[in-house]
């Protein structure tokens, strides 16, 4: 029962943040180089969730396995960039779980 | 002339949500497995999935509360993970501004990573297409986030030990990042945004990604001055 409290009130709160400038304070009323700041905001948080996922991972993963994991990473970006293809990522991202879990190291 | 885009923007939202769906059936599963094993019900989990809509908020708030954390403190502390809607909702307010007044109330609880990303990509969209995609899209995510909530939830002790599952989900999220490296102050916001992000997140696990995207925003504005 706390548990689903817990949930809702959360989804209550980030639901205020979801609707805080779309239909609360409209950004249009933000400060200008604000609003031009965050024509970045897809890359920096992209890379952000990035950076801290791959931390949590390679923090838990064995030396032979964080290490495959960070140059796996590593090509998946360079694919993605030259193929702009999402799928494409994803599927290599479930080969090299696959790989890691029944490779006979 | 109508193209096919305004006459089908729930087709185009379905590709777009399917481009996306193995990595965040992945994140789900995970989710849903770890959510079973802390002992959370089934129902608190699946309704949590779609009214929180975030799982790294959802994942922080039930690992708080297995760990005795007190009720206000695993609300804030989720929140934080969620504050980057915040700069989402700055960001998609210029395409929420022309609509009805219950979109601008109730679709917002859509906005999510993949939402946001995703129809940045298509920015061309009229108002009453775009609501029609954007609609289409949330409830096409949506369901993939549940189901694999559930799934991982019901036949967790069924499935194969994959410890390293969450990689799925980050090679969704290079997949959505690396095309977009195309400029100077693009690739200095991801730079900047990632680093931050991770050297916070040792520190403070919640406050990683809203920290690396506020400095990766920054350092962006600043090359491109």
């Amino acid at each position: 029962m706390t548990a689903l409290l817990a949930l809702l009130a959360l989804g209550a709160v980030s639901w205020v943040l979801r609707i805080t400038f779309i239909t609360v304070l409209p950004a249009d009323r933000l400060p200008a180089r604000l609003r031009t700041g965050l024509d970045y905001l897809p890359p920096a948080v992209l890379a952000s969730i990035v950076a801290v996922e791959l931390t949590a991972l390679l923090t838990d993963a064995e030396p032979l396995d964080a290490t495959l994991l960070l140059a796996a990473a590593a090509t998946i970006g360079w694919v993605a960039h030259r193929t702009h293809n999402i799928s494409l990522a994803c599927t290599l991202g479930v080969a090299v779980v696959l790989l890691l879990r029944y490779l006979p190291v | 002339m109508r193209t096919l885009v305004d006459t089908r923007p729930s087709a185009l939202a379905l590709h777009d949500a399917a481009s996306v769906a193995l990595g965040l059936a992945a994140f789900g599963v995970t989710l849903g497995v770890t959510m079973s094993a802390l002992g959370v019900g089934v129902l608190p989990g699946v309704v949590g999935g779609a009214v929180v809509y975030g799982g790294s908020a959802q994942l922080t708030a039930v690992t708080l509360l297995d760990q005795g954390t007190a009720f206000l403190a695993v609300v804030v502390s989720a929140a934080i993970v969620n504050a980057r809607l915040l700069l989402y909702s700055a960001s998609l307010s210029q395409r929420f501004r022309n609509q009805p007044t219950w979109f601008r109330w109730l679709a917002p609880q859509f906005v999510i990573d993949q939402t946001y990303l995703l129809s940045g990509g298509r920015p061309d969209l009229a108002a009453r297409t775009f609501r029609r995609y954007w609609i289409s899209l949330g409830f096409f995510i949506l369901v993939v986030w549940c189901t694999s909530i559930a799934v991982g939830m019901l036949a967790g002790p069924a499935l194969p030990d994959l410890p390293h599952l969450g990689f799925v989900g980050t090679a969704m999220f290079l997949g959505l990042l690396a095309p977009r490296l195309t400029s100077r102050p693009a690739v200095a916001a991801a730079l900047t945004g990632g680093s931050v992000a991770a050297v916070v997140g040792l520190v403070r696990p919640e406050l990683g990604i809203i920290s690396g995207a506020i400095a990766g925003v920054a350092a962006g504005s600043a090359v491109r001055r």
